[in-house]
């Protein structure tokens, strides 16, 4: 018989059951409501290889996301397989790679940049976030390399007074030794049409996922206008002008924009610059997003407001990307 | 054919559901309710409450709906605000008027249920 091996658990498919009706009966707890494909409460993850991927009845993705396609997500209460079928929760699969540490450089005041080697077949897009182990403690750093044009895996990470993986990274970590990560994961990565106007939204570290985009959309040689905010509170916390600079350099429809809020404080950036609240600053220049794309990444109370002040200015939900950081615990990018 | 069909299935929904969603956040009789945390889950609930009176698919029961807004002590003026930003909706999308009736028509069934009231 059919059968769904959801975290390793066998469970008996009966005929004309969905995913969902067969774990409920199993005693399984899995969150629904709808019943319909429309709620989205009771999304579970394929915990397949890429390379025996199960075949799907097309209502089991009806109405995900492409980002959520590509995480290989599916409604429970519509996925009707016809073969045998491993799930885990959203989130929970994956295993680790153990991968050298190529180099680490002091970016910023308190933000390292680490080059790992890339393990054979990890496929990622720029933009989504890996996780890194200090034994069972994780912390997840979004991808700031492009998988077509870089060799390594670059991440920015930001180091707290007591972050229990980011001061380890920082001071017992050196380029030669090895470190465990797992992933990739996440839905913030380039997915925009090639016409279409995009605006990038950076505060603190989530300038490695608005660099990852940045550099991918004109990899993948993107003609729309582009248009990147990095905000900061005081002028010394840009880092990575290099880095930006050469993203506008014979891009004509690229343009950057330092953002600080601390009055006097100046920096020689090569870069445009101005004072300014960033939520101000948006809220002025931003009014009418109808039909644009938008990526919104760093901490928690950045990414939610801004996130709301697109949306409200036109933007479609569903153009809005965002990575939005917790500084510590849990499976957000703590970068 | 269904209200759902007539009106455009769930291509309608998705071109409703963004101008609804701005609609209750932009009002501040209901904004506090639809204003979250999460942004993605609050617009997806938007979409099935959209499914829900455009007459498509949905296994909704009267126990859901008492169950799922007992805890908000909703009155008459926030159904009101809903219902409004509905037609409201609708309108900008230049869904004829026979079919606003009869989305609003399956707004007002499940009222009882929602403010949690004994059916008059």
């Amino acid at each position: 018989m059919t059968a769904v091996i959801y975290e390793g658990q066998r469970v008996p498919l009966e005929p004309d059951d969905s995913v969902l009706d067969a774990l409920l009966r199993a005693g399984i707890e899995i969150s629904h409501a709808c019943r319909s494909g429309i709620c989205h409460s009771c999304i579970v993850q394929l915990d397949h290889d890429a390379d025996t991927l199960p075949q799907l009845n097309p209502e089991a993705q009806s109405g995900l996301s492409t980002a959520q396609k590509a995480q290989q997500q599916v409604l429970s209460c519509q996925c009707k397989p016809g073969a045998d079928i491993k799930l885990a929760p959203v989130g929970a699969m994956g295993g680790r790679d153990t991968v050298v540490v190529l180099d680490k450089t002091w970016l910023g005041d308190a933000v390292i940049g680490l080059r790992l080697a890339r393990p054979e077949g990890f496929t990622y897009r720029a933009g989504q976030y890996l996780t890194v182990w200090r034994k069972q403690e994780g912390r997840c750093y979004s991808i700031a390399s492009v998988a077509e044009q870089d060799d390594d895996l670059a991440l920015h990470v930001r180091v707290y007074p007591n972050g229990a993986v980011s001061q380890w990274l920082a001071h017992n970590i050196e380029a030669g030794q090895r470190i465990d990560i797992s992933g990739p994961a996440g839905g913030c990565f380039y997915q925009a049409q090639p016409e279409q106007a995009m605006l990038l939204l950076a505060v603190g570290t989530g300038l490695a996922p608005i660099l990852g985009v940045l550099r991918d959309a004109q990899q993948r040689a993107h003609r729309g206008e582009i248009h990147v905010l990095v905000a900061a509170r005081s002028a010394h916390e840009f880092y990575a002008l290099d880095a930006l600079r050469s993203c506008v350099a014979g891009h004509a429809n690229v343009n950057i924009t330092l953002v600080c809020a601390a009055p006097n404080s100046e920096v020689a950036v090569g870069l445009p610059f101005v004072h300014d609240d960033i939520y101000e600053y948006v809220q002025q220049h931003y009014k009418a997003l109808q039909g644009w794309q938008i990526y919104v990444c760093g901490r928690d109370s950045f990414v939610r407001k801004l996130k709301r002040q697109c949306f409200m200015a036109g933007a479609a939900m569903n153009e809005i990307f965002a990575d939005s950081f917790v500084s510590a615990g849990d499976a957000s990018p703590a970068a | 054919m269904s209200i759902y069909e007539e009106i455009g299935g769930d291509a309608a929904v998705n071109a409703a559901v963004d101008i609804f969603y701005r609609k209750v956040l932009s009002d501040d009789r209901i904004a506090h309710f639809f204003d979250t945390v999460d942004m993605e889950a609050q617009h997806q609930k938007q979409k099935a409450f959209l499914t829900m009176a455009f007459g498509g698919p949905n296994n909704y029961t009267g126990k859901d709906m008492r169950a799922a807004h007992k805890h908000m002590n909703l009155t008459e003026e926030h159904f009101n605000a809903v219902a409004e930003a509905l037609v409201g909706t609708l309108k900008d999308l230049d869904v004829p008027q026979h079919l606003i009736d009869q989305v609003v028509a399956v707004a007002l069934s499940v009222k009882d249920d929602v403010l949690n009231v004994e059916p008059a």
